[in-house]
């Protein structure tokens, strides 16, 4: 098990960007369209096709892990598609004219 | 099978939009099941969102932060926890994106199902177990 150094949850994307750019090169030649996740308090990396197995093995390496995952070769790892917030919704129906 | 129901979203006027929605169970971290209402999303490529308040509610643990695209086009980063997710008798240990939405379940939680809507108001929901 290692333990790694305290991070703050607003440090986590910008050391795991960091680490990702150290390596995007060979994940990119290497691992393309694979999840590559970082623990970013030791620099632990986990390579898988997908993210729930690949954070589930740095928490067993780590159990304070803090992850970053990147979908090597894609701008991001998921898509949302229309997903209203609560607050966009009207609280009232609106007066008719 | 899941079973539930196409419900109308809006308040006392016009049909304002339709949600195809489900139940499913969340433990939190005392180990108890919330039953939560969730909208079936096939535009999300994850497995479940909640609100900030209901991941605090249930003690889910912090994973760490990746990027979503939104409709938008937009990247947002989205933190990350983990939680046990009750789903048709199973217990499953699954990834959770914040969002401060109704709770959605998506793609991957559906995988290796059969999806069926009923799309009007009232209509059945259904997710059976593909063989």
């Amino acid at each position: 098990m290692q333990i790694g150094k305290q991070v703050n949850k607003e440090e986590v994307h910008i050391l795991g960007k960091q680490y990702y750019e150290q390596i995007r090169a060979e994940m990119e030649a290497n691992h393309w369209g694979r999840m590559v996740v970082i623990d970013v308090t030791n620099g632990n990396i986990e390579i898988d096709d997908d993210d729930l197995t690949a954070t589930t093995r740095l928490f067993e390496r780590n159990p304070n892990a803090m992850t970053w995952g990147e979908r090597v070769g894609y701008r991001a790892p998921y898509r949302m598609g229309g997903a209203f917030s609560d607050l966009e919704l009207p609280r009232s129906t609106p007066a008719n004219d | 099978m899941i079973s539930g129901e196409v419900v109308v979203r809006g308040r006392d006027g016009p049909l304002v939009y339709l949600e195809p929605r489900i139940e499913i169970g969340v433990a939190g971290s005392d180990g108890v099941f919330k039953t939560l209402s969730v909208v079936v999303d096939t535009g999300f490529t994850g497995w479940l969102t909640l609100p900030p308040d209901l991941i605090q509610e249930l003690g889910l643990p912090y994973q760490g932060e990746r990027y979503v695209v939104l409709a938008d086009g937009q990247e947002n980063r989205v933190e990350l926890y983990a939680a046990l997710i009750s789903w048709n008798g199973h217990v499953l240990p699954r990834l959770v994106h914040q969002s401060d939405s109704t709770p959605l379940i998506g793609m991957y939680l559906m995988t290796d199902y059969h999806l069926a809507i009923d799309v009007r108001v009232g209509g059945a929901v259904t997710l059976s177990e593909l063989l």
